[in-house]
């Protein structure tokens, strides 16, 4: 019997590492790194998170360049820019790299046709930035036009050196030195305009697919989701822009008021980034199903600069802030949203994960109070791409994310949007749900609970409003059998009363709840992509 | 009869020593957990592991005893093999402060028996040991030779700058 266990044990050496013989003699010859099997290489390779670890592995020798290799380039940018197109195809006719692409990112930033075409208009913009200045270049020029007074008055017993003229000069040269990064910022609206016109970002997504055959992911976002790991808000831009201003990114509605103030409506000829994510919805459906059917996830914004993790319910922004705060993910305009056919975006059947950021805007004072209908469709405005992906992405569903921002719990409507989002469809293979924001009662989410309760296991409920927690907790404990939770939200009762109602002895407490005593698989996992809770500010009412 | 979880397994490691665990505990890997459902009677015949010397084992067992309440290890990573994150937990990360050699052993043990998450730890072990240091620094660390050409040196240095994304 021993002797069929043993040969049934030999049977199960996996072929691909090596066996004890192999290895006695591999250590004697080789450094110990290498005498790890090569899949296993390869999955160390695969964790760096950083591409210049990876570039470093490369250098390090034959063995591990040609194990690390495929993970330099995985992910793979469409813009509205010369530069990075070019780097598109570049990848994409690379005999080796177009191989391991797994990531698409279609960067939605626009450049401004108004500022293009107003040179003092760009001029206050890019001063009024936040970015760090690098005047370096500047201060340099107004040092050498010092020194060479210094030498003109040498010898000369005036003391009256022209201090009052150098005085002005940083803010002269400042100015003339914005001017120049003008002519730039011209040139990339003028490549913009001509890539929208021609089609070439829909033509190149259209290609990835066909071209990349490992491409599984695609995010939705703008400049800041190319940003390197560690890279500051100003390094990221300078890398990418020089000192021209940046473009816009999502959080830049090109039909809010505050945009087109003073112009006529058919000045406005902005590109949106709504039109764009509704084009690349209508592509990814054109492409043929066998190739669309490795395209697993989908998401929207969530790049390193995002601060908040479901964006503060409370707070209304002011429009100046809206520019300056890269947290807020897409802004889809209240007057611009156009006919949504929830058959553009079949092509997201099959799609397994979806993280998506909802803007929810508030009612207008001036909307009629008694048709609760109006109102709704106010909130709901900027959230019209959901429900189609969803709907279309159900079935095969199993991670979901969904954060709210400029959700706010005055707003009567706000309960029973996820209701009117979601909680309606059937999702048969969902493990992980992720709700931030939100304001959640308890009767329509358990019963939305309800209906996933054999297959979730895993349920993030973040910086959400929710009514009567403990009680939600309890149910849940009795009837879901989840393996992990991150439970961290407001109380509802205690809203408004307090300025900061999140209660970290309550959360864990409710943890426990939620799974009925069981160990928590998610507490030994620190919250998602650094993300903190944020401070919250509790309007009036 | 006993339960599963109060069910022993007896293992036999590559230098011959019986070692008796919980079945539970035996079971978080997958090579020994199919052996038992194929062939059944478990705790009767001594299980071999044969790629795996006794220090090592115990050490694993050591491990997979912390871990064995853990929940199955999900099926699709595909959206967790994108967020990469080399973040261990704190337990397994004072378990992996073994010298190299034993960390190695570890990881090809954990690949033998085939218990990912502990391949996953010992994987995000040496990921970590790898961050951060220039390729002189790596090969210092893993006693690794240069086995490059000035030019395809140059090559690749040319490579990863390309690489970056614009």
């Amino acid at each position: 019997m021993l002797s069929a266990l043993t040969t049934y044990a030999k049977s199960w050496i996996p072929t691909t590492g090596s066996s004890e013989a192999e290895r006695t003699m591999k250590d004697s010859e080789t450094p110990a790194a290498l005498g790890l099997p090569n899949e296993v290489l390869m999955r160390i390779f695969s964790l760096l998170p950083k591409r210049q670890d990876v570039a470093a592995c490369r250098l390090v020798c034959r063995d591990f360049k040609e194990l690390s290799s495929p993970f330099l380039i995985t992910r793979i940018v469409v813009a509205k820019r010369l530069d990075t197109m070019e780097k598109f195809y570049d990848v994409m006719e690379h005999p080796y790299f177009r191989k391991h692409v797994t990531e698409l990112i279609y960067d939605a930033s626009w450049y401004d046709h108004m500022l293009a075409r107003d040179p003092m208009a760009y001029a206050d913009a890019r001063m009024s930035e936040q970015r760090e200045e690098r005047l370096s270049d500047v201060k340099a020029q107004t040092r050498q036009y010092v020194d060479l007074w210094d030498r003109a008055l040498r010898g000369f017993t005036t003391t009256a050196r022209p201090r009052e003229l150098l005085e002005d000069m940083d803010d002269n040269s400042e100015l003339s030195w914005k001017m120049v990064t003008y002519h730039d910022y011209s040139m990339r609206c003028g490549h913009q305009l001509r890539m929208l016109s021609t089609g070439m970002p829909s033509y190149a997504i259209k290609a990835a697919f066909h071209n990349f055959p490992r491409l599984r992911h695609v995010v939705f976002g703008d400049y800041r989701n190319i940003a390197k790991d560690e890279e500051s808000y100003s390094e990221c831009c300078a890398r990418l822009f020089g000192d021209t201003l940046e473009p816009y990114g999502l959080n830049v509605d090109p039909n809010a008021d505050y945009m087109t103030a003073g112009m006529a409506i058919d000045e406005v000829d902005q590109p949106d980034p709504f039109d764009e994510l509704i084009e690349l919805a209508s592509v990814l459906h054109s492409v043929d199903q066998r190739t669309r059917s490795r395209f697993r996830t989908f998401s929207i914004g969530g790049h390193a600069f995002m601060r908040l993790p479901g964006g503060p319910q409370g707070i209304m922004l002011r429009e100046g802030d809206i520019q300056g705060n890269p947290g807020i993910p897409l802004n889809l305009g209240e007057d611009a949203e156009p006919e949504i056919d929830s058959l553009d975006f079949k092509g997201f059947e099959g799609v397994q994960h979806l993280a998506l950021p909802v803007e929810v805007y508030e009612p207008k004072f001036d909307l009629n109070p008694d048709d609760e209908r109006e109102n709704m469709q106010y909130i709901c405005f900027g959230a019209g791409f959901v429900r189609p992906m969803l709907q279309h992405a159900a079935p095969t569903l199993t991670h979901l994310e969904l954060s709210a921002t400029k959700l706010s719990v005055r707003n009567n409507e706000a309960v029973t949007i996820l209701q009117k989002l979601f909680f309606d469809l059937d999702f048969p293979t969902l493990r992980h749900l992720d709700l931030r924001g939100w304001v959640l009662q308890a009767d329509p989410t358990t019963a939305f609970l309800s209906k996933v309760s054999t297959t979730l296991k895993e349920l993030r409920l973040i910086c959400n409003v929710v009514f009567d927690p403990a009680k939600l907790a309890q149910w849940g404990g009795e009837n879901l059998c989840l393996d992990g939770v991150q439970i961290y939200n407001y109380d509802h009762g205690v809203v408004g009363v307090e300025e900061d109602a999140l209660d970290e002895h309550a959360s864990l407490v409710h943890e426990g709840q939620w799974l009925a005593g069981r160990q928590n698989y998610l507490a030994k996992v620190p919250v998602a992509t650094g993300q903190t809770a944020p401070g919250r500010i509790v309007e009036e009412l | 009869m006993a339960s599963e979880g109060e069910q022993t397994v007896k293992l036999v490691s590559s230098d011959n020593v019986e070692i008796v665990t919980e079945r539970k505990v035996a079971e978080r890997s997958m090579l020994i957990k199919n052996m038992i459902e194929d062939l059944g009677a478990p705790g009767e015949e001594p299980i071999p592991i044969m790629n795996v010397s006794e220090a090592v084992l115990r050490k694993v067992l050591e491990w997979c005893t912390h871990h064995k309440n853990d929940p199955a290890p999900s099926q699709d990573d595909d959206a967790d093999s994108r967020k990469k994150t080399t973040d261990i937990e704190d337990w397994d990360q004072k378990f992996m402060q073994v010298d190299q050699e034993m960390l190695f052993e570890i990881i090809l043990a954990a690949n033998y028996m085939d218990i990912k998450a502990l391949l996953d730890v010992g994987c995000k072990t040496v990921a970590n040991m790898i961050k951060g240091k220039s390729p002189e620094e790596i090969r210092k660390t893993f006693n690794i030779q240069n086995d490059f050409t000035p030019e395809e040196e140059d090559q690749i240095r040319r490579e990863n700058e390309w690489a970056e994304d614009r």
